[in-house]
């Protein structure tokens, strides 16, 4: 279990992270959720025992994040949220080392994991992709099979075939009732593996809740392309919020209203219709002007 | 100390080692090879031709007339400060302070160590490439003297002599690993690391450049260093050493209780 209460960590620029308290509980999927330089990293530092915090403190299973943080280690995995490794090792020299480092026995999960992340582990650091580097920092975080996991920004530089295996990986931890604390700019990532989210925004917590409260809360929007001005008609008459982007374009938005949806184009002639790929900046914006509302 | 770290650290910084180490014999090599027992009067009247201060800021004092004095001033007055020193800010950057500012010390951390063991260990690390290097060149120094001029060479004093330069070097070295220790980039551990102990260097050679400046002598740590005090048996070495002693323990000891308190850029 992992919690946070009352966390600040002021930098000399007064930027940081200020009075930050949310809790995951045992065998919870948790995503940290914010834009770059919101904070998420410096709250994790703090998780870690890299820093000290200005007030406020943070315990995993108890155990103080600062003061005990190698016994802390025994039982976390952990990415960075930047890979910089040991450069002229080799990727399962790497890996080796790290567990040479935990003074555990990894090698039948290590294989596992670099069978399932399709590395080719023999590939100098130094020559690796930035999608690579990710594979191997995944794989040392989850060869040990730790108890409690925080992920920083996992799925960066991984393509879309990876990311889907590491969503896979997530599910059979849960499974086995592992905690997991994900930061994330990718809302949709965390959708798909989070029980439940908190929002940082500005070193503050704006939120915590339901992945499903927050999907809710946020409107889907549809691009739809329609061959004529009639149709445009009949979408304006169906009572559906929407902006219009060109001449037969239009941008509709629901909640869970797809009934209405459905039956409005079944009467339009759509040439095409397209999601948007919401930018966590955007799902802030709806999220805030629902609030404010 | 963490075993598997410190084999990482020797497979790191093998490369740099040798070569520091290979050049090192190579000028003892070259330097016992120049002695000729009938001709250190010519030598000095060679020395005699160049400007005197010139030859005193390089550490060339006299070259004396015993294989040990000769190898004395000619190895331990300038060349003493070049590559045990280049090696000595080399490692000590890269076993700290390189892996906080790359990130890598992230990885470090997370595993089951605390940061009191991580730093030590790498303080071990940083003094043991030191100790080797004197090890070796040392023997290195008393075989080839044995094969050319058997039973020349001093030897236990030839061995006081590095075990002298081996402590200043534990000073410098503290140096070197405190900065490493306390910052958050390179740029700092770099600019101090390498800053101090050439700003030493350069008092040094002020200093022994003329009378004018011969007090700039006086701020440098090198002063503490007088080969031709030891052979001459005073108690002045002996009180250096010491003083070498204490600034070490007190530097790496210092360097790794800062590196457990402070925040981490990691």
């Amino acid at each position: 279990m992992i919690e946070v209460k009352d966390l600040s960590k002021i930098y000399s620029n007064g930027k940081g992270v200020f009075d930050i308290n949310f809790k995951v509980e045992k065998g919870e999927v948790f995503g940290f959720l914010g834009p770059n330089g919101a904070g998420k990293t410096t709250t994790i530092r703090n998780l870690l025992g890299f820093t000290n915090p200005t007030k406020g403190s943070c315990s995993i299973n108890g155990m103080d994040c600062r003061k005990e943080a190698s016994r802390i280690q025994k039982i976390l995995g952990y990415i960075p949220g930047e890979t910089a490794f040991f450069d002229n090792m080799t990727g399962i020299q790497f890996i080796n080392f790290i567990s040479d480092m935990r003074g555990m026995d990894c090698s039948k999960r290590r294989d596992y994991l670099i069978g399932f992340f399709e590395l080719e582990a023999n590939r100098k650091i130094r020559k690796m992709s930035k999608g690579m580097k990710q594979k191997v920092a995944l794989i040392t975080a989850f060869m040990h099979d730790p108890e409690v996991i925080i992920l920083d920004e996992p799925t960066s530089g991984l393509d879309p075939l990876m990311q889907r295996r590491f969503v896979e990986l997530i599910k059979e931890e849960k499974k086995k009732g592992k905690t997991i604390l994900m930061s994330s700019h990718i809302f949709d990532e965390v959708e798909r593996t989070c029980d439940r989210a908190a929002i940082i925004r500005e070193g503050r917590i704006v939120a915590v809740e339901n992945i499903s409260t927050l999907k809710s809360s946020i409107k889907k929007s549809y691009f739809v392309t329609v061959s004529s001005d009639e149709d445009i008609e009949k979408i304006k008459s169906g009572g559906l919020e929407f902006k219009t982007i060109d001449e037969n374009r239009l941008e509709i938005f629901i909640s869970d209203e797809f009934k209405k949806l459905f039956e409005t184009l079944s009467k339009c002639n759509v040439k095409d219709l397209e999601t948007s790929s919401k930018t966590l900046e955007e799902i802030f914006i709806r999220y805030y002007n629902k609030e404010e509302n | 100390m963490s075993w598997s770290l410190f084999k990482v650290n020797i497979k790191t910084n093998k490369f740099i080692w040798i070569i520091l180490t290979c050049v090192y014999c190579f000028y003892f090599a070259s330097i016992i090879l120049m002695f000729d027992p009938e001709k250190t009067e010519a030598l000095n009247e060679v020395l005699d031709m160049f400007p005197e201060s010139m030859i005193k800021a390089m550490g060339f004092d006299e070259f004396g007339t015993t294989l040990l004095t000769f190898i004395s001033s000619y190895m331990y007055g300038f060349l003493i400060f070049l590559f045990p020193m280049v090696l000595s800010i080399v490692i000590n950057h890269r076993i700290i302070a390189s892996h906080v500012d790359k990130g890598s010390m992230a990885y470090l951390l997370s595993t089951p160590n605390s940061r009191v063991k991580i730093a030590f260990t790498q303080a071990v690390s940083g003094l043991a490439s030191i100790t080797l290097f004197f090890i070796v060149t040392t023997s290195f120094a008393i075989v080839v003297s044995e094969v050319m001029f058997p039973g020349l060479l001093e030897t236990g004093k030839f061995i006081m002599l590095n075990i002298y330069a081996l402590l200043m070097y534990y000073a410098i070295g503290g140096i070197g690993f405190f900065a490493s220790c306390i910052a958050n980039e390179s740029k700092l551990s770099l600019s101090i690391g390498v800053g101090v102990p050439v700003t030493f260097l350069v008092l040094q050679m002020l200093g022994n450049a003329g009378e004018k400046f011969s007090w700039l002598k006086n701020l440098s740590l090198y002063t503490l260093f007088n080969p031709n005090k030891l052979i001459e048996g005073s108690s002045f070495s002996y009180i250096a050493m010491f003083i070498f002693t204490v600034i070490a323990v007190i530097l790496y000891t210092g360097g790794i209780l800062t590196f457990n308190k402070r925040d981490l850029p990691i």
